[in-house]
């Protein structure tokens, strides 16, 4: 078996999918969260909260951007 | 001469099946968006097509062919490719008119097979690639992507769940975008270099092109590249309906997280270089978003006729593939069995058209 299908690429395609998959949601699912949090806490007029969710918001959708490239990089590299 | 028309009969049908490998697949591309209203359709399809244009520039690493490793290469013949991808579009149109997304790389694969057993027999046929390239990956990946489409909704409803509904919709439907993008350059770069393999197959058949590394021309890459993406644009509005509102009726994190968990498997495969079925990815993809939320939600009857598909796929394409090279040879190892099937094909597709005009009103768009 192990000679008819790569085992290590198999393994590989697991976990890397697991992480990437559940991890770019996550970060993906705080985006929102985090941008819909700092817009209530601005219209509740907590300006200190509503900046830290801002920034929470804005790293991860940094770290989403970051993903797509690694994507495309991926495809370009193939 | 006959060599050379024969060969220019090859890439049409070649192309042809291009054509069919779009129009199936857009749904794994676009279906998800068109349900949770992300994009409307027509735009949908038009940056589906667009980006499977573009993609299939991205990478020309055509250095394996679709059937390398499954069949052995001497038996490959000009007549064997023709009948292969004949096989391989019948069965792509039978399940789009059914309306189940089913592989166009399995249909591929099962027609060249089919036309190589019935060519050069069981000998030509290698059992240990067959069973490695095509069955374990399409058991692997429908398991794959609903565990991880299942694991990640659940995420995502926690993260999100105490927010307003409003703001978190057009969130994911932004997302949904990008994510879909992605999953038409991933698509346009794997499946329209299936046919430039194959063109490329055919050219050195032919004697066009040398056997050692040979390069895939530019008028191969464009014509390939313009084939998906017409036939994406086209859209298989059927195998839509199926893939985005007949499997489950999702939201917007479902269709995000469909979408962004098929593309980070498909692209890990493409990455450690194991092949799997963009078609049983996004399939495996949406079932396992709409479990997660409740087992219920999807309609079981539904993802057992998909799986029924994929099951019939390699012996089906086969078989036509075998009964095509078996007329075709009939009438000599030339070009009279071929272009006699070509005329068949496209007299059979040109009537299924017209009935289609005649018989069922224009299908709205899904809105």
């Amino acid at each position: 078996m192990a000679l008819i299908v790569d085992g290590g690429a198999l393994v590989e395609v697991v976990w890397v999918s697991l992480i990437a998959g559940i991890g770019l949601t996550l970060v993906f699912s705080v985006t929102i969260a985090g941008a819909a949090r700092a817009s209530q806490q601005r219209r509740e007029g907590r300006a200190g909260l509503a900046l830290a969710w801002g920034a929470v918001a804005s790293v991860c959708a940094v770290a989403c951007i970051a993903a797509v490239v690694v994507a495309v990089t991926v495809m370009l590299h193939k | 001469m006959d060599s050379d028309v024969l060969l220019v009969l090859v890439v049409a049908t070649a192309l042809a099946f291009d054509f069919t490998n779009g129009f199936h697949d857009t749904a794994n591309v676009v279906a998800t968006s068109i349900s949770t209203r992300a994009l409307r359709p027509r735009a949908a399809v038009a940056i589906a097509a667009i980006l499977n244009f573009v993609g299939a520039f991205l990478s020309l690493e055509v250095a394996a062919t679709v059937a390398s490793g499954i069949v052995d290469a001497d038996a490959v013949t000009l007549q064997v490719i023709f009948a292969g991808l004949v096989g391989a579009i019948v069965w792509n149109l039978v399940t789009w008119y059914a309306g189940l997304p089913s592989s166009s790389s399995h249909a591929l694969i099962g027609g060249v097979v089919g036309a190589v057993l019935a060519a050069s027999g069981p000998s030509a046929v290698l059992g240990e690639g067959l069973l490695g390239k095509v069955f374990v990956p399409a058991l692997v990946a429908p398991v794959l992507a609903f565990a991880v489409a299942g694991i990640a909704i659940i995420v995502a409803y926690r993260v999100v769940g105490r927010q307003r509904p409003g703001p978190v919709t057009r969130g994911f439907r932004t997302g949904q975008i990008i994510s879909g993008s992605l999953l038409a350059l991933a698509h346009g770069t794997n499946d329209a270099q299936k046919t430039m393999g194959i063109i490329t197959l055919a050219l050195v058949a032919h004697g066009t092109l040398g056997a050692d590394n040979p390069e895939v021309p530019f008028w191969v890459v464009v014509s390939a590249a313009a084939a998906i993406a017409l036939g994406t644009y086209c859209g298989g509005w059927r195998i839509i309906r199926t893939m985005g509102s007949r499997i489950i009726k999702m939201d917007a994190a479902q269709g995000f997280t469909a979408q962004s968990s098929g593309a980070a498997v498909i692209l890990a495969a493409t990455h450690a270089g194991f092949p799997l079925s963009t078609t049983h990815v996004i399939s495996g993809a949406v079932m396992g978003s709409g479990a997660a939320k409740r087992l219920s939600a999807v309609r079981w009857g539904v993802a057992g006729n998909i799986a029924v598909a994929w099951v019939l796929t390699i012996p089906a394409a086969g078989s036509t593939g075998a009964v095509v090279y078996a007329v075709s040879s009939v009438f000599g190892a030339g070009l009279v069995g071929p272009l006699l099937i070509g005329a068949l094909l496209f007299a059979g597709l040109i009537a299924l058209g017209l009935s289609r005009i005649r018989q069922t009103p224009p299908a709205p768009e899904p809105t």
